[in-house]
């Protein structure tokens, strides 16, 4: 948006420099010709624009308000009043948004209880939804109460047992929600030998664990389970068990996922 | 060409020959130049001067490596680092980046480098390429970090524009303070260069129209506003060529001095519904003006004061703003220096994002050469210079006092002497040039100062 650009301007453009939507179909052949009707009385400026984003140098492409260039068409107008945007994915996705061509997604990976509900109690409402039966307060609080940051797809909702099943029930939510997972994690530390490793080597390995959520290793502290296995004698270990008696947070699930990262 | 092996073959530390010999021919031949058609060392004819390389197509009976003559590009080199180790740092507004860049200006303004369109300075992490018009270096592109990534697209835009023909150079003459003779420039400047042989355009880009009107000339059927707002009309209609008669011929001959788009009344009335019609905006005028590349040596655009539409638009199409000032106004110096801070620099530049325009050092217009009121100028250029430094952490001497080097603190400012004539002259409708000797060669030094390279 400058001096040296028509961004963020009503710019009165010739139709012939536009490109029209590829998808857009118009309602009725009679609703489009009264529209051009009532535009060709009130001298042909149309007050509501259409969206465009400059394409190339002196050529726009349509973005949104599609109904406005079907009707200047039909009216015959050589000039239509448009508004320029930015012209990136998000800026034409947000105008088409804001425009009520389609819904916008929720982000499921942060969303709150309540969105959640409100989410689902608009799907079920719909008639003719694969959802329609759920019960959207009960899974809301199903799905709300899971620690979902670190969920790659919608598959861990089937085992939550609100109703939600795979097939068309799961795949509807995904024309609501996304999902916006961290990352995969970098590659772990190689294993190291228990007995033998440094403080320094245990706690790196650890704090990968921990870092990444693997293994339920989010909620241990790296410090002091460092601290405790550098300090206990480790000669008789025949096995990583000891560590699950240590009183750390390890147990016997988390001894083997800590298996993958230390032998003896 | 494989890039990233040349690229990863570079020594991080590279000298400038490891520069030379493991970049350089790489460029050159991506660039569209063989072998025998580059020299290494070529001596630029100034002294002992050499430049790292110089290259030009090959002819049906001049292949350049035997020959050496009329090179049409040449290339300073310099190392990632000193032979010492220590690094160089060629991105712009270092130091190192402005002494390469006066050291290729000064190759391309040799004798033996007249012919040379382009310049390029790099040392293999930095890459800016320059065109060469006459005594103007300008960048035509900006200075570039070369990465794995960008180097071939940044290599073929290079290609691409050094494979091209821009004959004009497109001056504007602008200073956001009024009064400092812009336009009274802008036709005897013009007048000058043309008695020199160059073919110029004049466009008045004023709605106050006083260029077309001291020329007494009239707009044609094409109009100027009518061209910004409806694309489908041919601006090389909007031309009206100023013919002057020579009165003390008897024969009456006429002869076309240069043309001019000149201003109309569309210009004055522009309001809202027009604005809406001028699609990208105060960058319209620089592609109206792009037939024209090829056709003049000099297009000039004279814009009104004020930093709005028609300045912005003046500015946006320049390759260089030159800026008139009178040494008795103030006002007319800090404007200037917001014309090179502000507009030219931070407005204009940023958006163009291919180096340019670049603001030429001001000028006094009609000032005495020395005495009192010259040194109260220069001190109160001083000052100015003195804020841009501390509040900016801008260096403004290259644009006021231009012959300062270091150890050399000279700070003449070219002045063009007054002379009753020069605003007289507006009512006869000539310029003053074609009607006062004196004049002439005020105009003509003005013009040798900055422009032509005789």
């Amino acid at each position: 948006m400058t001096d040296f650009d028509n961004v963020g301007q009503l710019m009165c453009l010739p139709l012939d420099t536009i490109l029209p939507s590829d998808y857009y179909s118009a309602p009725s052949e009679y609703i489009v010709a009264a529209a051009a009707e009532a535009l060709l009385k009130t001298d042909g400026h149309n007050w509501i624009p259409l969206i465009v984003e400059e394409a190339e140098d002196y050529a726009y492409r349509a973005i949104t308000n599609h109904f406005v260039y079907a009707v200047a068409a039909h009216a015959g107008l050589e000039e239509l009043w448009c508004l320029v945007i930015k012209s990136s994915p998000q800026d034409t996705e947000q105008a088409r948004i804001l425009a009520g061509e389609f819904t916008p997604k929720v982000n499921l990976t942060t969303a709150s209880r309540d969105t959640i509900k409100s989410v689902l109690k608009d799907l079920v409402s719909q008639p003719g939804n694969p959802l329609k039966g759920v019960d959207a307060t009960i899974s809301a609080s199903k799905i709300a109460a899971e620690d979902r940051s670190a969920w790659q797809n919608f598959t861990p909702i089937v085992k939550l047992k609100c109703g939600i099943t795979k097939g068309k029930k799961l795949d509807e939510l995904a024309t609501v929600f996304y999902l916006s997972p961290p990352p995969p994690p970098p590659e772990p530390p190689a294993p190291i030998s228990i007995k033998q490793a440094l403080r320094e080597e245990i706690f790196e390995r650890l704090e990968y664990l921990a870092t990444h959520k693997i293994g339920g290793f989010g909620t241990i502290n790296p410090e002091k389970v460092s601290d405790l296995i550098v300090s206990a004698s480790k000669s008789k270990w025949k096995s990583l068990t000891p560590i699950t008696k240590m009183d750390c947070g390890i147990d016997t699930a988390k001894v083997k996922t800590l298996k993958t990262l230390f032998t003896l | 060409m494989d890039w990233s092996a040349v690229l990863a073959n570079i020594p991080p530390k590279a000298t400038e020959e490891d520069v030379c010999t493991q970049f350089v021919p790489y460029l050159l031949e991506a660039l569209g130049f063989s072998a025998t058609e580059r020299s290494g060392q070529f001596a630029t004819g100034a002294g002992s001067d050499c430049v790292d390389f110089a290259a030009r197509k090959n002819t049906a009976d001049d292949i350049f490596l035997f020959t050496k003559s009329d090179p049409s590009l040449m290339v300073e080199v310099k190392g990632r680092s000193t032979n010492a180790g220590n690094p160089i740092n060629l991105a712009e507004d270092s130091s190192q980046y402005g002494l390469t860049r006066r050291q290729l200006k000064r190759y391309l303004l040799s004798p033996r480098g007249k012919t040379a369109h382009w310049g390029i300075i790099t040392n293999s992490t930095h890459i800016q390429l320059f065109r060469h018009h006459d005594k103007v270096v300008t960048p035509a592109t900006s200075c570039i970090e070369i990465t794995e990534e960008n180097v071939e697209a940044v290599i073929s835009d290079i290609k691409k524009l050094i494979e091209s023909v821009f004959r004009s150079l497109t001056v504007c003459v602008y200073n956001n303070k009024g009064g400092v003779g812009k336009t009274t420039t802008t036709i005897n400047l013009a007048s000058a260069l043309v008695a020199q042989k160059k073919k110029v355009l004049l466009v008045d880009f004023d709605s106050q129209r006083d260029l077309t009107s001291s020329l007494g000339l009239e707009p044609s059927n094409v109009k100027l506003s009518e061209c910004l707002t409806d694309s489908a009309l041919d601006i090389r209609s909007a031309i009206v060529p100023f013919k002057f008669t020579v009165k003390s011929d008897k024969s009456g001959k006429t002869y076309h001095l240069f043309d001019v788009i000149p201003a109309d009344p569309g210009m004055e009335a522009f309001t809202q519904q027009t604005n809406a019609r001028i699609q990208k905006g105060a960058a319209r005028l620089r592609d109206l003006l792009k037939p024209f590349i090829n056709e003049y040596d000099y297009i000039f655009i004279d814009c009104p004061t004020q930093w709005l539409f028609f300045s912005k638009s003046g500015v946006y199409a320049a390759d260089v703003v030159l800026i008139p000032t009178r040494h008795n106004d103030l006002s007319s110096l800090q404007n200037a220096a917001r014309v090179v801070q502000e507009f030219v620099l931070k407005d204009v530049k940023k958006v163009r994002q291919d180096g340019g325009p670049i603001a030429l050092p001001i000028f006094f217009n009609g000032s005495p050469s020395d005495g009192q009121a010259i040194d109260r100028a220069q001190k109160e250029i001083e000052k100015i210079i003195a804020r841009a430094r501390a509040v900016d952490k801008i260096d403004l001497v290259p644009y006021f006092f231009p012959k300062v080097r270091p150890g050399d603190i000279n700070k003449t400012v070219f002045n063009l002497p007054d002379y009753a004539v020069v605003s007289s002259a507006a009512f006869e409708r000539v310029p003053a040039v074609f009607k006062h000797k004196t004049v002439h060669k005020y105009y003509l030094e003005l013009a040798r100062e900055y422009f032509l390279n005789d």
